[in-house]
């Protein structure tokens, strides 16, 4: 097509409107992560970084003033830069075998050659924090990238509850957290103050208050966010938590989504069929995956994944109070508690059917789900459908294949 | 030259002997995690044995599990899934180990509801804080085996118990120590049964076996003078720390160490002897492995019978040699490494389970130690069904023929 014709089309037809809605806060959420990004840079500069487990009980390490980067949300970078098996090859070259978690693979790999990686890597930390709630892994994989760069690891063990939490499973994360607050004095050299940590909590808090309520506007219909809106959105409430930067970013991106409720803007033009997702996202097709749908009139007003930072920490003892919210990811509760969360989750949004993403990097997350699905469907009464794949590891998705699933879904709904 | 060793022989033998110990009377209860506290199943008048995984059993598991699940769980279920596994009146699951386990159990309960299936969590960590929270995770799990199977504590039985594992694991533990000498004394295949008969039907009948090949091994080591040298390294295998050897080791051939989680030592014995044999390399010894149904629940340090029976129980769990699904990667890198510098070893063979993560993290760093002592390693990617079997002998065969270049 030569210029002229090209011009002469632009001039003719209006642009075509797009199936989604993007929100203008993302602007906000590129400037307040940039920011965050270079702040762990400093940090490590500065002998105050740590790296921490999204499950990680961030608010010890923010009232210590130290800066938290979180590889799993690296991990997130790096599939969206589409270079994750390139990163998960470095690891494999280590000796990491290509069946282990495709974060953990990116993340030692990053560590071994920075230079070719996003944003030349995470920073060197002075510390690896890890919390087991969301997973075994973790623990193996810190101790490896430990063993890389010589930072210690500190683990902070919550065994996987069944039912209540028992006193002496209470008492256990306690004294495991008061561990924490002795390798954190000792390590980064400061005291602790009970009194700056409740003020931390208390900013976490407002930050998950505010998110919980963005998620919660997705009841509505049409539904102000979409998946890809939620799995972007999330990075200030995984990574600021206890800070006031998250609290600035949720007052603006909980503002907008209650301004696309009261105009009755949805996150898609044209909701038909509202689903569920289940598990983190391939994040290396997260928008193309989203917005093929999109064109399709499907929208995810709910996912399992993002609604995991949406509880309280209590006023009170505030080490017990933080045992207590870490101990009770819901992770770490089971299957049953994913299966009773996941139907709820259909009930209150009002959704038509679910699609279960089986994430071959994380097993927690995704052994069960074929049982789920039945369990679902038979309680639920609506369809649902397992797609398989990787979050970052684009070699092990098939996108034909995925597609086809979910039409095969969509055919069942319409 | 010796005949190939067959699996299908051991697993046969296995649901026999099994079948020595079951009665009318018998409440059979199948674990899975290595450090599962047997007495506690005795003190309830319970008998537990060791579900091993049965290389002939696969492809049952696809309507429920993900084929990245680990393949020891993949065969558990399988077997469960075409009625395989013995007759039992509970399974009992590990919490906290590892992921696959972890939902393998959920999945379980869901799949087979008329199973009862218990689970006892285990700490990461190994202080005194993840001590205690294990003595309230048995004393937990004992008030449940009581209403479940309505049979109470029983301190006697609990006591009896206490003996048999250590006067079982002593024993064993002496076995190992000796062959670490003299790996000629007792051949490791045998060890491996011997180990795999105790597990499978733990109590008197098996504990004599074990004893009298100690008694053996002990008779022939005293003509050699090697007994307070063998007693010298085994108390030190169980303190985790490694003395100098006050008596030269054997070295008719290479000197091989074995590693890896929850994989059968019999099935390693078999897939070692057989490629031996095809690398006509039969002087080739495994003088100790580092394996998880062998080193790492022989060498439990006994329960003391005088304290609390759960706190004494967790105490000796958290003590035992650490599996890679607990904290300490360093330790047990630090340990390997007095391995190579003070056993005189040649190679080692590195045995991991498809889509085993606390065991695949660890391999790396292993990998690093192995070549800084210039000690040859194979890896061989496993699993139950050795559906890689031409393969894995393969690489064995070729490890064999490097090493012998070597020496």
């Amino acid at each position: 097509m030569d210029v002229k014709k090209m011009s002469q089309k632009t001039t003719t037809e209006p642009p075509k409107e797009k199936a989604y809605r993007k929100l203008y806060t993302s602007k906000l959420l590129r400037e307040t992560m940039t920011l965050h990004i270079l702040s762990t840079k400093t940090a490590s500069q500065n002998g105050r970084l740590v790296w921490v487990t999204s499950g990680f009980p961030v608010e010890i390490p923010v009232a210590f003033d130290t800066v938290a980067a979180y590889p799993e949300q690296y991990g997130a970078i790096v599939g969206s830069e589409k270079c994750g098996p390139l990163l998960c090859g470095f690891a494999e070259e280590l000796g990491f075998s290509q069946e282990l978690c495709s974060y953990a693979r990116s993340s030692i790999g990053s560590v071994k050659k920075p230079e070719q990686s996003p944003l030349t890597g995470l920073p060197i930390p002075q510390a690896l924090l890890a919390c087991n709630n969301i997973c075994g892994t973790v623990l193996g994989w810190y101790e490896a990238v430990s063993e890389m760069t010589g930072a210690p690891v500190y683990l902070v063990d919550t065994p996987p509850l069944e039912g209540d939490q028992p006193p002496h499973h209470l008492a256990y994360v306690k004294s495991n957290l008061e561990g924490l607050i002795t390798f954190m004095s000792e390590t980064f050299n400061q005291p602790y103050d009970e009194e700056k940590l409740l003020q931390v909590a208390d900013l976490s808090n407002t930050a998950v208050n505010l998110w919980t309520k963005s998620l919660e506007a997705c009841k509505n219909k049409p539904s102000p966010l979409n998946c890809a809106d939620r799995f972007l959105s999330m990075a200030p409430i995984v990574a600021l938590r206890g800070t006031q930067q998250a609290i600035d970013f949720y007052q603006a991106f909980y503002g907008e989504v209650k301004e696309r409720v009261k105009q009755g803007l949805g996150a898609i033009r044209e909701e038909r069929v509202r689903l569920l997702w289940d598990n983190i996202p391939p994040w290396f097709t997260i928008y193309n995956f989203f917005n093929t749908l999109a064109k399709k009139g499907v929208v995810f007003p709910a996912d399992s994944y993002t609604h995991a930072w949406s509880a309280n920490i209590p006023r009170g003892e505030a080490l017990e109070s933080i045992a207590q919210v870490y101990s009770k990811i819901w992770l770490n509760k089971g299957l049953s508690a994913k299966i009773d969360k996941m139907c709820n989750l259909i009930k209150d949004y009002e959704l038509d059917g679910f699609v279960l993403f089986s994430v071959r990097s994380c097993k927690r997350y995704s052994l069960g789900q074929m049982v789920t699905k039945e369990v679902i469907t038979r309680r639920t009464g609506v369809p649902g459908v397992i797609i398989e794949g990787d979050m970052v590891d684009s070699q092990q998705y098939n996108e034909a294949q995925a597609e086809t699933r979910v039409d095969a879904l969509l055919e069942m709904i319409l | 030259m010796s005949a190939p060793l067959s699996y299908d022989t051991v697993v046969s033998e296995r649901r026999q002997l099994l079948q020595t110990i079951i009665t009318p009377e018998t409440s059979l209860v199948g674990y899975i995690y290595p450090h599962t506290p047997l007495e506690l199943f005795f003190a309830h008048h319970l008998t537990p044995t060791l579900l091993w995984a049965d290389h002939k059993t696969s492809g049952a598991y696809e309507a429920s599990l993900q084929t990245f699940c680990c393949a020891y769980s993949r065969n558990l279920f399988s077997q469960r899934a075409k009625e395989q596994l013995p007759k039992l009146s509970a399974i009992a699951f590990p919490g906290g180990t590892c992921d696959s386990l972890q939902n393998l159990g959920d999945v379980w309960r869901a799949r087979f509801h008329e199973d009862t299936v218990l689970r006892l969590t285990y700490p990461v960590a190994r202080d005194e804080a993840a001590i205690t929270y294990l003595t309230e995770e048995l004393r937990g799990f004992s008030n449940h085996l009581e209403v479940t199977f309505g049979s109470k504590f029983s301190i006697d039985k609990y006591r009896e118990a206490v003996a048999l594992t250590a006067e079982f694991r002593a024993a064993a533990q002496f076995i190992v120590a000796a062959r670490i000498f003299q790996p000629s004394i007792y051949p490791y295949p045998e060890y491996a049964k011997l180990i795999r008969q105790f597990f499978t039907a733990p109590g008197p009948h098996t504990l004599q076996q074990v004893e009298q090949v100690a008694s053996e091994v002990q008779h022939e080591l005293r003509t050699n003078q090697l007994i307070p040298s063998a007693e010298a390294l085994r108390y030190g295998l169980l303190k985790g720390q490694i003395p100098e050897l006050t008596a030269t080791p054997e070295r008719k051939g290479p000197r091989i160490v074995v590693v890896g989680g929850m994989i059968d030592p019999e099935g390693i014995a078999v897939l070692f002897e057989n490629a031996k044999i095809n690398a006509e390399v039969e002087e080739a010894q495994i003088v100790l492995d580092i394996l998880s149904f062998s080193f790492r629940t022989v060498f439990h340090p006994p329960s003391n019978l005088q304290g609390d029976p759960f706190h004494e129980l967790a105490q000796s769990i958290i003590s035992a040699p650490a599996e890679p699904t607990q904290e300490g990667l360093p330790d047990r890198l630090h340990f390997l490494e007095v391995i190579f510098d003070k056993l005189k070893i040649d190679g080692l063979i590195i045995a991991e389970h498809s889509f085993c993560d606390p065991d695949q993290f660890e391999i790396p760093d292993m990998l690093k130690i192995a070549e800084k002592k210039k000690v040859l390693t194979v890896r061989l990617p496993l699993d139950p069904e050795f559906s890689d079997r031409a393969r894995i002998e393969g690489r064995l065969q070729s490890f064999f023929e490097t090493l012998s270049v070597k020496r």
